[in-house]
């Protein structure tokens, strides 16, 4: 089942699609390029069944940001992976294949600081109207937690 | 007719919980609806980051006040499978008993609280009287009725002794007993059947599209639950149905909710029979080799997922939580649009959205009625 899916992957976008790994059954992450998000989440979406997008999870790795698409079929997890310049973070929004990604790609923004192009306008999530528009609490840099 | 747009919430607009939701009104009926949240965020994904994956999962527990175990168990296994550690058989029997008391508790209290706001409060009184049988369950496996701290990284805390199995099965048969007298009210008292039916419609393919999970998802016709599509710990081994409704309604929740509270019962018992012998944990050590791992849990609302980093220290790199009422919000204005204005609180409840219920009261021994505060509980303990 991984197996295919792998083969699936690497047969419809060649080196786009690159380190796709089986960690355990049911389990599958994959690294796409910005450019290739869309492509490929819609292309496992409608011809893949990975019909549900769990949530995205962003994180600072330290020399770059990562966005995790986490995408679930009837039986298995695939986590889309997306590494982000820190100094350019922008992502193209995934509001056109997965509908109800609204919080999820808010919270990006607001944890993390990746730019989502072409969320819409509204009030903030998870973070107050009055919270700083340029702190993230989730970079690395920001140390006021304890 | 002029539109009106009125707010309600953020204090308490259906629950004890803070959430705003901006509905717009042509009379009575709802045109619009914009749900508003993050009231409650914490911080809590970054406080993991400055403490150990021990220290962690006490944190952990407290995301929600309900399902406190869903969250610990998804974090453990996430743990556990970036350390390789083996889990023992028993220790994961004890966390499905745990999880399946938690998922009674939780939908027997939501069954209430749905009684409360469709103003039928007696059955509010009568279930939540019936739930005091697994909360006592819980009180005693645990040793506390919400945060019961059973989990560990490597297995669990505390064993099942064999008069508590006895105890255990008197309970769950009171409450399986119980529970068959209110699937008869959730599928034919005349209240409920008229406030529950056809409200707060959430069709199909909406459902799936928005990507709805948990009772919420099964009411709508979709046959999805992570114990079976995803199994772990011994859901796999376990004989359990997966409950759906296609009435896509709240009536729907409410069966559907129900008849899974039978399945629990189901599941506890078997267990309970034929509990493994063995260790009921194994030794981790403190320092997680460096990697990445997604689990996934069917908490009582639904699936939640956790992403855990490992960076080879003792402490996560990132720790990303996702509760199951998050994934359940962005359906919310679907189901309220069209409706009525008398018809939101329980369709805002119909999700069961989580809110925190960890204050307590004690009694002190002599007979007098009063509160601890943490400095006497501490000396007490």
């Amino acid at each position: 089942m991984e197996e295919g899916i792998k083969k699936g992957l690497e047969e419809r976008f060649g080196a786009a699609v690159s380190n796709v790994v089986i960690p355990r059954p049911r389990r599958m992450f994959a690294d796409v390029p910005r450019e290739k998000l869309l492509e490929v989440l819609s292309h496992i979406k409608d011809k893949m069944g990975f019909t549900h997008l769990s949530t995205i999870t962003g994180l600072d790795a330290g020399d770059h940001l990562e966005a995790l698409y986490h995408t679930a079929s009837k039986t298995v997890s695939l986590s889309v992976r997306v590494k982000l310049p820190t100094e350019d973070p922008k992502i193209p929004s995934v509001l056109s294949v997965y509908p109800g990604a609204e919080f999820y790609e808010k919270e990006l923004e607001d944890l993390v600081g990746v730019v989502v192009d072409g969320l819409p306008q509204g009030r903030r999530y998870p973070l107050s109207e009055d919270w700083p528009k340029d702190e993230h609490p989730l970079r690395k840099s920001w140390v006021k937690a304890g | 007719m002029a539109q009106v747009t009125i707010p309600l919430g953020p204090q308490h607009p259906a629950l004890k919980e803070p959430g705003n939701f901006l509905l717009t009104l042509e009379g009575e009926k709802v045109v619009g609806a914009k749900v508003r949240v993050g009231y409650n965020h914490r911080g809590i994904e970054k406080a993991c980051e400055a403490r150990t994956y021990l220290q962690d999962i006490y944190l952990i527990e407290r995301i929600c006040g309900i399902c406190s175990h869903a969250h610990t168990t998804c974090f453990c296994m996430a743990v556990e499978e970036l350390a390789k550690a083996e889990v023992p058989k028993r220790a994961q029997a004890i966390r499905v008993l745990v999880g399946e008391l938690e998922r009674l508790h939780s939908h027997l209290l939501w069954l209430g609280v749905a009684g409360h706001e469709i103003g039928f409060d007696t059955l509010f009184m009568y279930v939540w009287k019936d739930r005091e049988h697994v909360m006592d369950c819980l009180e005693l496996v645990g040793g506390n009725r919400v945060n019961y701290a059973i989990n560990t990284i490597g297995g669990v805390r505390r064993d099942i002794a064999p008069e508590m199995k006895t105890e255990l099965l008197k309970r769950l048969d009171i409450l399986e007993e119980r529970t068959k007298y209110y699937v008869e009210v959730g599928t034919q008292e005349p209240t409920l059947l008229a406030r529950c039916a056809g409200v707060g419609m959430l069709p199909k393919d909406v459902a799936i599209r928005l990507g709805a999970v948990g009772p919420t998802l099964r009411a709508s016709g979709v046959d999805m639950d992570v114990r079976r599509d995803d199994p772990h710990l011994l859901y796999g081994e376990l004989d359990f149905k997966v409950i759906t409704s296609d009435r896509c309604d709240v009536l729907g929740r409410v069966i559907v909710r129900v008849l899974e509270v039978l399945e629990s019962v189901k599941i506890c018992r078997e267990v309970l029979n034929n509990l493994p012998e063995g260790p009921i944990a194994v030794k981790v050590p403190r320092r997680i080799p460096p990697g990445e791992v997604v689990t996934r849990y069917e908490a009582p609302r639904g699936e939640d997922i956790h992403y855990v980093r490992s960076n080879g220290t003792e402490k996560p790199d990132r720790v990303k939580v996702r509760a199951p009422t998050l994934a359940n919000w962005a359906s919310m204005a679907h189901m309220l649009e069209g409706g009525r204005l008398a018809d939101v609180p329980i369709t805002i409840a119909a999700i069961d959205p989580c809110f925190s219920c960890t204050d307590r009261a004690t009694i002190v021994r002599d007979g007098v009625w009063g509160t601890l505060d943490l400095h006497s509980l501490r000396r007490r303990s």
